[in-house]
């Protein structure tokens, strides 16, 4: 009721233009110059098909999963460095837990989501009880999950269990209507598991952060922690329950992760903490807290998979200057958000 | 207004005594070691103790000598011999490639165990020590004291002055602490509200536990052929230097509010030129050897030179773009890697060059080179930040930028610095690190030496937020760090997983450093002073 009364006085179109989502414009824009770019270069053998288009949610769904989580944490103000660690726990515990130990997966599976969930609660208590910051606690938690990783086995298992290999099979082929007839769509394109689930926690995330009293309050102790607290906001149960959610996306994304590779090592994913991170930031949520939508992050998850996409199409690029290249386009892509927040903020003085 | 310095004084003699006392156990040290190349037996500190502590004329001496040379060499292998056999291979191996763990310590008691076997050999069949000594006409005690009794009453009292030098010089100290605490008006509330204290405390906690658990951790061994000491706390001091050289940038960009993601890759990118320069084509000089194309200087120089020309990029997207510094750092990160493996085609390059193998295998004043190189990074960057105003605008930039650029501190100039000057210690860690190993590894370079400095730094007390931040405390916050992965080592644990108990200590350390817990500490502290009626 009470939205409906603010929408009323406001135009349709300021509030879209409104400046809090220039980011997230940002976002979507230099997304789509990319895919244009590389539709017309490229568009000749494939590059605009909707596998193609697909596969950049696939290629990196697990990552998205965990930015899930990762938004809500950056927008309190907070970082968690631990999520991949997280993630290469859980694919340990799940190989481990069947091929050495004889587990059935679906307990291990719970188990590591408790886990999760249970170290999201310890650090996000040490975070706001303790005051120490989050990036060292986090920290410690990602040296604590990959040292107990490394101490469970230090080889890669390899899982193949009739549950995994059905849920990684698992294929929603897409179908099209030819002169009124269903047919598969050509080249096939099929939506995996990994990719329901990323997709499904982007529509969950948006509906928790911008619709429920929990997501206000997020916002509200990524503003400024202090008049929150003034307000009589609960804090404390704001940043743990975000820390414990976190925990939640990065064991799904770590069970997500294990579908596709089918296998644990407790090297997985190193480094992929700053992947995550960056989706998120690319997505226009500011490390400073306060800022950020899940809509922004699954654009940034999907420019992470189209540069990698864009080597492969060129085909003539060495694989090191992938790296480059991602270092070069996350420059670009800050400076121009950068620009773009700094003449909005011009414009509206 | 002359501050006073009282405290230097005693600082200073304690140090020099320290450093006399080190030069006198070297002494003793190569004494052990001689009798070992010459008669492959050492001798125990029981045997050594024993015939120099007790009061003989000469003849009595060498009787004393040559029985203690005969006693060792009929029981050979003596247990004192494999010790230090396999304390020397520990620490000779431990100088040279990176240590991987477990396999690092298997690999230093195979080592032992076959220069055992090579000794007992050797005795076997030239009878060795008392055999030659025999055929040159000359018995043990001539051998190892050719000056006589001079020699022995040397040995003797550097025997005698060891723990009056070490124990008057860690005394002096700890009056020149006194008086630290005195003239700055320390109370012990303070003392114990102080993040550096707590660091310190976890450390010797730390050590203790070494030496419960190996009684001979604290060992130091002397090495004439390489001029080296030799031993854990040594090989601590040493390995930590990477980190202690990094951690010194990193702690003021952390004072600047920022974070310098960017450091491991510089590291890989650093020694990846050094080692282009030494080899440049690796299709031309196809084997590794004592050969450089380019002079060895341009070899030092270009490399940091990039590691710096890299920082300024940090600190010009960070200052002049006012970029969040995790993101901004980022992009190096990412992208130093690739630049490190378009510089070396992808291939890792070896090299036998002799003066690059100083600067990370070398020893000069009887320390690994690293060491000493440490300790003037850390001189001149304290110079820098505490005897100029610099610190003092790191400081206000870190706290409020706005308000020190209204106050006339050219921000923008000093994120520039302190960026750039964490670039080119980076460059350093570099050019050390591809020492060690004598090759560039574009990928393993440096890895997770961005999140060891920044831990180094946290728990040396600086302040994440910006602000208020202590070299000292970095520098025993990366001792902490390497004292806990030496620890592990020693009980073959692999090296990821260290990592649990590195967080499990890391963990006791925040805990005791956040806030409220030092509150409460201080203030049971200040209870108690209050009781008692007065100050410390």
């Amino acid at each position: 009721m009470r939205e409906k009364h603010a929408g009323s006085t406001q135009t349709l179109l300021s509030r879209i233009m409104n400046p809090k989502y220039v980011m997230v414009y940002a976002t979507v824009i230099i997304f789509l110059i990319i895919y244009i770019y590389g539709a017309i270069r490229y568009g000749s053998i494939g590059f605009t098909t909707l596998r193609t288009f697909v596969n950049f949610f696939t290629d990196n769904a697990y990552y998205g999963i965990s930015a899930v989580g990762m938004t809500m944490v950056l927008i309190t103000g907070g970082i968690d460095l631990s999520v991949a660690s997280v993630q290469s726990l859980t694919g340990m515990l799940i190989a481990y837990g069947y091929t050495k130990l004889g587990i059935s997966p679906v307990y291990t599976m719970l188990l590591s989501i408790l886990i999760g969930v249970g170290l999201g609660i310890l650090m996000g208590s040490a975070i706001h009880y303790l005051n120490v910051p989050p990036f060292i606690t986090t920290l410690t938690g990602n040296f604590l999950a990959r040292g107990v990783c490394s101490l469970i086995s230090r080889e890669s298992i390899s899982i193949d269990h009739p549950l995994i290999n059905e849920l990684a099979g698992f294929k929603i082929t897409l179908y099209h209507l030819v002169d009124g007839q269903w047919e598969k769509i050509k080249p096939i394109t099929s939506i995996s598991l990994p990719v329901l689930i990323f997709i499904l926690m982007i529509i969950l995330g948006t509906i928790l952060m911008q619709h429920t009293r929990f997501g206000r309050n997020v916002y509200a102790v990524g503003g400024n922690e202090q008049s929150a607290k003034l307000m009589g906001l609960p804090v404390a149960r704001t940043k743990i329950a975000v820390y414990a959610i976190n925990g939640f996306c990065s064991a799904l994304a770590g069970i997500a992760y294990v579908l596709v590779v089918k296998s644990g090592w407790n090297m997985a994913l190193q480094g992929g903490e700053l992947e995550v991170i960056s989706c998120a930031v690319i997505g226009g949520t500011l490390l400073t807290g306060g800022v950020g939508y899940m809509i922004g992050t699954m654009f940034g998850v999907l420019l992470k998979s189209v540069i990698p996409a864009l080597i492969t199409f060129n085909g003539h690029l060495n694989s090191w200057w992938g790296k480059i290249a991602t270092g070069a386009l996350l420059l670009l892509f800050i400076v121009i958000q950068k620009a773009v927040v700094s003449y909005t903020d011009k414009k509206k003085a | 207004m002359k501050k006073k310095r009282t405290f230097l004084i005693p600082l200073l003699l304690g140090l020099v005594l320290i450093a006399a006392g080190v030069f006198f156990f070297a002494r003793v040290c190569r004494l052990k070691d001689t009798v070992y190349k010459n008669y492959k037996v050492s001798l125990s500190d029981a045997s050594i103790s024993e015939v120099f502590h007790g009061n003989l004329d000469e003849a009595g001496v060498r009787e004393a000598f040559n029985a203690a040379v005969a006693k060792n060499e009929k029981n050979t292998p003596a247990a004192g011999d494999a010790d230090l056999l396999s304390e020397m291979s520990a620490g000779q191996d431990s100088a040279g490639a990176e240590p991987e763990g477990a396999q690092e310590l298997q690999d230093a008691g195979q080592a032992a165990r076959g220069e055992e076997t090579e000794a007992l050999t050797d005795a076997s069949v030239t009878e060795d020590g008392a055999g030659k000594a025999a055929a040159s006409g000359k018995d043990a005690y001539e051998t190892v004291f050719p000056d006589g009794l001079k020699d022995v009453n040397s040995i003797r009292t550097a025997n005698r002055m060891i723990p009056i030098l070490f124990g008057a010089g860690a005394l002096l100290c700890l009056v020149a602490a006194l008086l630290v605490i005195r003239a700055k008006k320390l109370d012990f509330a303070s003392i114990m509200r102080s993040k550096i204290t707590w660091a310190a405390i976890a450390e010797i906690l730390i050590l203790i536990v070494c030496l419960i658990v190996r009684p001979d951790f604290f060992n130091i061994s002397y090495q004439p052929s390489t001029g080296m000491l030799y031993g854990s706390l040594i090989d601590i001091i040493n390995r930590s230097s990477e980190i202690t050289i990094i951690a010194m940038g990193m702690t003021l960009v952390l004072a600047l509010g920022g974070t310098d993601l960017s450091v491991g890759a510089l590291v890989a990118v650093s020694g990846a030129f050094a080692l282009k320069l030494l080899r440049w084509d690796v299709t031309i000089y196809n084997t590794p050897g004592d050969y450089s194309v380019y002079p060895f200087v341009l070899v030092i120089i270009a490399p940091l030179l990039t590691c710096i020309l890299m920082g300024c990029f940090n600190g010009f997207l960070v200052g002049q773009l006012q970029l969040q510094p995790i993101i901004a750092t980022l992009i190096l990160m990412v992208s130093g890697r690739g630049v490190a493996q378009i510089l070396t085609n992808g291939k890792q390059f070896t090299t036998l060059y002799t003066p690059f193998r100083w600067i990370g295998q070398g020893s000069a004043l009887f320390l690994p080179t690293p060491i000493i190189i440490t300790v003037i990074v850390v001189a001149a960057v304290m110079i820098f930040v505490r005897k100029t105003a610099f610190g003092t605008f790191v400081e206000s930039v870190g706290i409020n930028r706005s308000a020190s650029r209204l106050s006339g501190i050219n921000a923008k100039k000093v994120i520039m610095i302190v960026f750039a000057l964490t670039g080119f210690l980076s460059g350093i860690a570099g050019l050390i690190y591809s020492s060690r190993i004598m090759s560039c590894d574009s990928n393993n370079a440096g890895l997770n030496y961005e999140t060891d400095a920044i831990l180094a730094a946290v728990i040396g007390g600086t302040n994440m937020a910006g602000g208020k931040f202590s070299l000292a405390g970095t520098i025993i916050g990366s001792i902490i760090i390497r004292t806990i992965v030496t620890f592990v080592y020693y009980f073959g644990i692999s090296a990821e997983a260290t990592m649990a108990f590195k967080a499990l200590i890391i963990a006791v350390v925040i805990v005791l450093q956040s806030e409220p817990v030092r509150n409460w500490m201080s203030k049971r502290a200040k209870a108690r002073g209050a009781a008692r009626g007065g100050v410390l």
